[in-house]
C-alpha cells in the first residue's frame, strides 16, 4: 500500500466553520481571522447564550479538551481496522480515502494537545501532574474499550427506536461505512444545544461539532485568563496563550504533516485549529451563501463526511451535485469507484484478547500489537508533554503497528464461525 | 495430494519445530498454503511422504521432551542426505521466502513471501523496500528491540 503520510496543503480544502455569534471583544486579528474563515458562510439564528455557557471555568475547559483528545484517539482504531482489513489490491480508492481520514485524525489529536498546552501555564501543569504522571495524559485511561459511546457525551442521532450510537471495531463493510459516517456526519447548525442536566457532566450533543463549538465558546469566554495582549512593533495587539511555546508541536516535529499541524501560540492560533479539525464538516447545512462557492469538484479535498458517502454510495462527487439547502443530503453522482465487501479480511467485530485466551500463541501477537500501540501512545504523550522532537519516533511505531496487525488478520479464529482475528486496540503495561 | 500427512496442518507443527516461531506466527504471515504447495510442486513425491512420516513420528512420540524432539530432529531430518535435504529447504523457504533450487541458486516464490520471510522479524529488520519503517528509523533502536527491552522505552 502507498504511504500517504505526505500531504500537500491544498487551497481547496474543505473547511466550512460555522461562524460564532455574539462573541463580544473581538480583537482586530480575530475579527479578520472570522473574516477569512466565514465570509461564505452567513451566521445561524441559533439562541446562542445556551452554547455560550457551557463551559464555567478554566477548568473545565481544560477537562472539555482532554475529553476531545480521547475523541480523537476513538476514532482512529475503527478507522485503521476498515483499512486493514482491506486485502490487498482490492478497493484501493476506498483504502485510499480511509487512509487520508486516519492520518488526519492522528494530527487532529496533536493539534488538540496544542491548545491544551497554549492554554496551560506552569501552575496547572504542576496541579495535574500527579494525576498524569507529569504528562499531558493518562495513556491507560485514554483508550476507549470498544464497542464505546463516543466520549463527551456525543450521540449523533440514529433514527428513532434505535440503541444510541456506539462505535465499533469492524472489518471493512457497509455497516462499518455507515458508522463512520455516523461518527463524522454534521449537525444541523439551527439546532440547539440543551444546557446540561445537574446529573451531566456535558450536555448531549449532536455531533462532533457542536462538541467543539462549546470549546471555542469557552476559549472565547476566558480569553483574559488564558492569554496576555501583547503588541507587536506595528502596535498592533496580538493574545498571546500563556502556555509554555516550547511544548508546541509543530510542522517541522512531523514530516509530511504538509502544515497541517499548527503551533498554537496566539489566540487566533487556535481558532485556526478548532477549524482544520471541525472545519471539514460542520456548519455546512444551510449556512453557505456564496452562489460561486464550489462544493465538489476536481482538486477539492472533502471533508471527512463526504469521503466517506463516496466509500457508502461507490461514488465520486461530482461538481454539479452541491446542494447549497442540505449538502449532506447530496448523493455522490460521478464516475464509481471499485468496491468489493468481499475482498475483506473476516474480522471479528470488537475483538478482545480475552476472546484468544484459548490460544496462547495468539494472545502473545494480540499482546504484541497493543505493546506497540501503547508504545505510540507513550510517545505522542512524550512529544506533546514538552518533548515535540520526539514525535518523529512514532512513525516507525505507526508502521510496525500496520504490520502487526494485518499478521493478526490473516489468523483464523477457528471458532466456527469463519472469523479471523484482529487488533484489539487495548491498555497494556509495557 | 494422496499423503495425509503432507497436510497443511502436519507442515504447520513441523514447520514451527524447523523455524522456532509458533504457529500462530507461522499462520501470520499469510504463505503457509503457498509453502506447502511449493514443496510438493518441486519436491520428489518420495521425499515429501517419507520426510513427512518421519517428521510425523518424531512430534508424536510419547515420552517425548523438547530435548529429545530437537535430537531426534538433527539426526533424523536435518542430514543433507536426509529426503533430499527437504528440512534445510523448508527452513530457508520459511525465513527467505524463496525456493533453494540448488547450490548456487535460490528463487523468491513471490512478493509476498520476500516480505514474510522470517529473517527480517529474526533480525529485528524489515525487508527493503517492502515494509518501510519509516524515515530516520535507521538512526534508532528498533522497535522490537525497543518494546521488550524495558529500559529503552520511552517513558512509562
Amino acid at each position: 500500500m502507498e504511504n500517504k503520510f505526505f500531504q500537500d496543503n491544498n487551497p481547496k480544502r474543505q473547511k466550512l466553520i460555522k461562524p460564532l455569534s455574539e462573541v463580544n471583544n473581538l480583537t482586530e486579528e480575530l475579527i479578520d481571522f472570522e473574516n477569512s474563515s466565514a465570509k461564505k458562510l452567513k451566521a445561524s439564528k441559533v439562541d446562542l447564550t445556551l452554547i455560550k455557557n457551557q463551559i464555567q471555568s478554566v477548568d473545565e475547559l481544560r477537562f472539555y479538551l482532554r475529553t476531545a483528545l480521547q475523541l480523537e484517539l476513538s476514532t482512529i482504531p475503527p478507522y485503521l481496522c476498515g483499512l486493514y482489513s482491506i486485502k490487498e489490491g482490492g478497493n484501493q480508492q476506498a483504502a485510499g480515502l480511509i487512509r487520508s481520514v486516519v492520518v488526519e485524525e492522528m494530527l487532529h489529536m496533536i493539534l488538540v494537545a496544542n491548545i491544551l498546552n497554549a492554554i496551560s501555564s506552569p501552575a496547572d501543569l504542576k496541579k495535574e501532574s500527579k494525576e498524569f504522571s507529569g504528562k499531558l495524559f493518562d495513556v491507560e485511561k485514554i483508550i476507549p474499550d470498544y464497542p464505546t459511546k463516543l466520549p463527551g457525551n456525543i450521540y449523533p442521532p440514529v433514527g428513532k427506536g434505535k440503541t444510541p450510537f456506539k462505535v465499533s471495531l469492524l472489518k471493512f463493510s457497509q455497516e462499518a461505512i455507515d458508522e463512520f459516517c455516523t461518527i463524522e456526519r454534521p449537525s444541523n447548525p439551527t439546532k440547539e444545544v440543551k444546557p446540561k442536566t445537574s446529573r451531566q457532566v456535558f450536555p448531549k450533543y449532536e455531533s462532533i461539532g457542536q462538541f467543539y463549538e462549546a470549546i471555542r465558546y469557552g476559549l472565547y469566554r476566558f480569553k483574559n485568563q488564558i492569554t496576555k495582549p501583547e503588541k507587536n512593533k506595528n502596535g498592533k495587539t496580538y493574545y498571546k496563550f500563556i502556555g509554555d511555546e516550547s511544548r508546541q508541536v509543530g510542522p517541522e516535529h512531523y514530516y509530511g504533516s504538509g502544515g497541517k499541524i499548527l503551533k498554537v501560540i496566539y489566540f487566533g492560533g487556535a481558532l485556526e485549529a478548532i477549524e482544520e479539525i471541525v472545519g471539514q464538516g460542520e456548519g455546512v447545512d444551510g449556512t453557505i451563501q456564496d452562489p460561486d462557492f464550489e462544493m465538489f469538484g476536481e482538486g477539492i479535498e472533502y471533508a471527512h463526511y463526504f469521503k466517506f458517502q463516496e466509500i457508502n454510495y461507490g461514488r465520486l462527487y461530482h461538481s454539479n451535485d452541491t446542494n447549497y439547502d442540505k449538502p449532506t443530503n447530496s448523493i455522490p453522482s460521478g464516475p464509481s469507484i471499485n468496491r468489493s465487501w468481499s475482498s475483506v479480511y473476516n474480522m471479528k467485530p470488537n475483538p478482545k484478547m480475552a476472546d484468544y485466551k484459548d490460544n496462547p500463541q495468539l494472545l502473545d501477537l494480540a499482546k504484541n500489537f497493543n505493546e506497540t500501540y501503547v508504545t505510540l501512545l507513550n510517545n505522542i504523550n512524550d512529544a506533546v508533554s514538552g518533548d515535540p522532537d520526539k514525535l518523529v519516533q512514532g512513525i516507525a511505531l505507526m508502521y510496525d503497528l500496520k504490520y502487526k496487525a494485518l499478521e493478526l488478520l490473516k489468523i483464523p479464529l477457528n471458532d466456527g464461525t469463519g472469523e479471523c482475528a484482529g487488533p484489539t486496540f487495548e491498555y497494556v503495561k509495557v | 495430494m494422496s499423503n495425509p500427512d503432507a497436510s497443511p496442518p502436519q507442515f504447520l507443527k513441523i514447520s514451527s519445530l524447523l523455524t522456532g516461531f509458533t504457529e500462530t506466527e507461522l499462520i501470520g504471515t499469510g504463505m503457509l498454503d503457498s509453502y506447502l504447495n511449493t514443496i510438493l510442486k518441486n519436491s520428489a513425491k518420495e521425499d515429501v511422504k517419507y520426510f513427512f512420516e518421519n517428521a510425523k513420528e518424531i512430534l508424536d512420540e510419547p515420552n517425548q521432551t523438547e530435548e529429545s524432539i530437537a535430537i531426534s530432529t538433527r539426526k533424523q531430518l536435518m542430514p543433507d542426505s536426509s529426503y533430499g535435504g527437504l528440512a534445510k529447504k523448508i527452513i530457508i523457504l520459511w525465513y527467505t521466502g524463496s525456493w533453494k533450487v540448488n547450490e548456487n541458486s535460490s528463487k523468491i516464490i513471490s512478493p509476498a513471501s520476500y516480505k514474510q520471510g522470517l529473517m527480517w522479524d529474526a533480525g529485528h529488520t524489515h525487508p527493503p523496500g517492502a515494509k518501510q519503517p519509516g524515515f530516520g528509523s535507521w538512526a534508532k533502536l528498533p522497535i522490537s528491540v525497543m518494546i521488550n527491552d524495558k529500559s529503552k522505552t520511552n517513558g512509562n
